[in-house]
């Protein structure tokens, strides 16, 4: 009975701990995917004032994001706008999109929903830089780190700067 | 066993606390510079919580019919310094 008790409350401890442990790594993502302004360039005429951030679906990292934009807005830093879709039907002007884990499967799709402008796609998921995510986000040795598909990004019209470049796990 | 449910409270307040008081240094990081952090590996630490040691005595029964014990705390009362609580 006393080793149940322990069980659960050992269960429960983990649970309480991994959870924070996500959020964290959430956290850090959002803290890149604001600093890819600095390292890749859109075309001038999709420039709107804006430096627009869309998720699409539910995931966690839109908290983080919205957060850090609410931070940024404080202290004078980039105009920034976070959009949330739940369908790709939705998509509307983004600088970077956020595809969440349950829309990962339908990369496809909604790289034709946005085709012809150059939105940066973004993943969390193991595979999606070879898929159609121009970065997809990975842990390595329990640090962040994140895969670029310099083509994929440079063929809808973005230019990433070779410091990127040379951070990135290069697929 | 106390001690492992010390260590783990110790473990979230860190956790906690690690998350809160870096928030504003936070968002000016580099890239190099957040690249460097190392996320808190969720598995290592729910590990390290079942593997942490606990004490084991074995105590036969003609032990604890020559004590007089009628609980468990009774029983283990002999074999750990200053005392046993259970409070789960």
């Amino acid at each position: 009975m006393r080793r149940m008790k322990i069980a659960v409350i050992g269960l429960i401890i983990g649970l309480i701990i991994t959870n924070a442990a996500y959020a964290q790594k959430t956290k850090y993502q959002s803290i890149f995917i604001y600093n890819f302004y600095k390292y890749i360039k859109w075309p001038d005429d999709f420039n709107k004032g804006k430096f627009v951030i869309g998720v699409l679906g539910e995931a966690e990292i839109q908290g983080d994001l919205e957060s850090m934009v609410a931070s940024k807005k404080q202290s004078n830093g980039l105009d920034t706008e976070v959009k949330k879709f739940s369908s790709f039907s939705e998509l509307s002007h983004c600088n970077v999109l956020f595809i969440s884990s349950k829309f990962c499967n339908q990369i496809q799709e909604i790289q034709q929903a946005i085709v012809g402008t150059p939105t940066l796609i973004v993943t969390d998921k193991t595979g999606m830089a070879k898929k159609g995510a121009a970065i997809n986000f990975v842990e390595v040795d329990g640090k962040i780190r994140f895969e670029l598909n310099q083509s994929t990004a440079e063929n809808i019209g973005l230019g990433v700067s070779g410091s990127l470049v040379n951070l990135a796990i290069l697929i | 066993m106390k001690v492992s449910m010390i260590s783990a409270a110790l473990l979230l307040a860190n956790s906690f606390a690690h998350s809160q008081q870096t928030e504003e240094e936070l968002f000016d990081l580099s890239l190099e510079e957040l690249m460097n952090i190392e996320i808190v590996s969720a598995s290592k630490k729910a590990e390290s919580l079942f593997d942490a040691p606990v004490s084991s005595y074995i105590i036969s029964k003609e032990e604890i019919l020559n004590s007089g014990a009628t609980s468990v705390p009774d029983a283990l009362k002999p074999m750990i310094l200053g005392g046993v609580s259970f409070s789960l």
